[in-house]
């Protein structure tokens, strides 16, 4: 009677250790799986550098930005080439979405951003490559939403 | 017999706790590990408080000062809640080197100030430390009179689902 409820105490222990472990080790290959392919650190890099664009720009410019990188890792996570990059007009806000999470970014500048487009296969005169372009112009404030 | 088995019941006990213990420092490690090598932000906090001085010492030297103290926001083309959420301004006389705009209060110097908090920009503590706020700040001289600007920024990516 003895040597079952040690061995039944001993079981216990160790379905509970090998459970903390599954879950630890899930956890990890969610975290790892989820950067595995850059994705949250070009979200970051994106977001930030639309950001710069922005406030150092003036009404009335347009903008064109080498985004390959961008739609090739949203491509990977199946994420549809429209959600990548989104402008909200209201809140001054760049949001870019390469995998499960979206980031997002403000900018201080006051002005909006009108007509965003993904251009697909541009040629490259500098770099002797098609690349895909994002495309948008800078307007005075009118505080429209606009999603591309 | 009966020690026996207590002296072994210990023994247990103590290889059980070396083994969460060991299992412990090996958990901690692998995540310390994966968050310093994938967690790390792309640092643009000082880009950002540097891109804003950068607009308002722009728009001191085009812009009256006295509209910029009534209306600071339209006329120098700046988003009001963006800047109260993200960013601390101030803009101060300076008249000579003892002035500082960081702890200056007088409403006689301070031009136009958002936000608080500004001697944070100075400790020189914090510089490695990404969650404190950066500042860019500098002195500009327009029509004769000089001013000291300072910007800072604290915003920080937000993500979503």
């Amino acid at each position: 009677m003895n040597k079952k409820a040690v061995e039944g105490e001993l079981m216990f222990e160790y379905v509970i250790f090998i459970v903390v472990i599954l879950l630890f080790v899930a956890g990890m290959f969610a975290v790892v799986n989820n950067y595995r392919n850059g994705g949250q650190v070009w979200t970051d890099f994106y977001a930030k550098e639309i950001v710069k664009v922005i406030d150092n720009a003036r009404p009335g410019d347009e903008i064109s930005l080498d985004v390959y990188k961008a739609t090739e890792i949203a491509k990977k996570n199946e994420q549809s080439l429209s959600a990548i990059f989104s402008f909200n007009n209201i809140n001054n806000e760049v949001c870019v979405k390469l995998g499960e999470k979206r980031g997002c970014y403000s900018y201080f500048n006051e002005v909006d951003i009108i007509n965003p487009e993904i251009k697909l296969a541009v040629p490259s005169v500098s770099e002797k490559r098609y690349v895909n372009m994002l495309h948008f112009n800078i307007s005075e404030v009118r505080k429209d939403e606009i999603s591309k | 017999m009966k020690f026996l088995n207590r002296n072994g019941e210990l023994g247990n006990q103590i290889m059980s706790l070396l083994y969460i213990f060991l299992m412990l420092v090996i958990f901690i490690g692998l995540t310390a590990g994966i968050f310093i090598y994938f967690g790390a932000e792309y640092q643009f906090k000082q880009v950002d408080a540097d891109l804003m001085y950068l607009k308002i010492v722009k728009c001191i030297r085009e812009k009256p000062i006295d509209s910029i103290v009534n209306d600071f926001y339209s006329i120098c083309g700046i988003n009001k809640e963006v800047t109260q959420e993200f960013f601390r301004v101030k803009i101060c006389l300076h008249k000579d080197e003892t002035d500082n705009c960081i702890i200056e209060e007088s409403s006689d110097k301070v031009k136009f100030v958002e936000g608080s908090d500004f001697q944070s920009c100075e400790l020189i503590g914090v510089k490695d430390n990404t969650n404190f706020p950066r500042c860019a700040k500098g002195i500009i001289e327009v029509n004769k009179v000089q001013y000291e600007v300072i910007a800072g920024s604290r915003q920080e990516l937000r993500r979503a689902g």
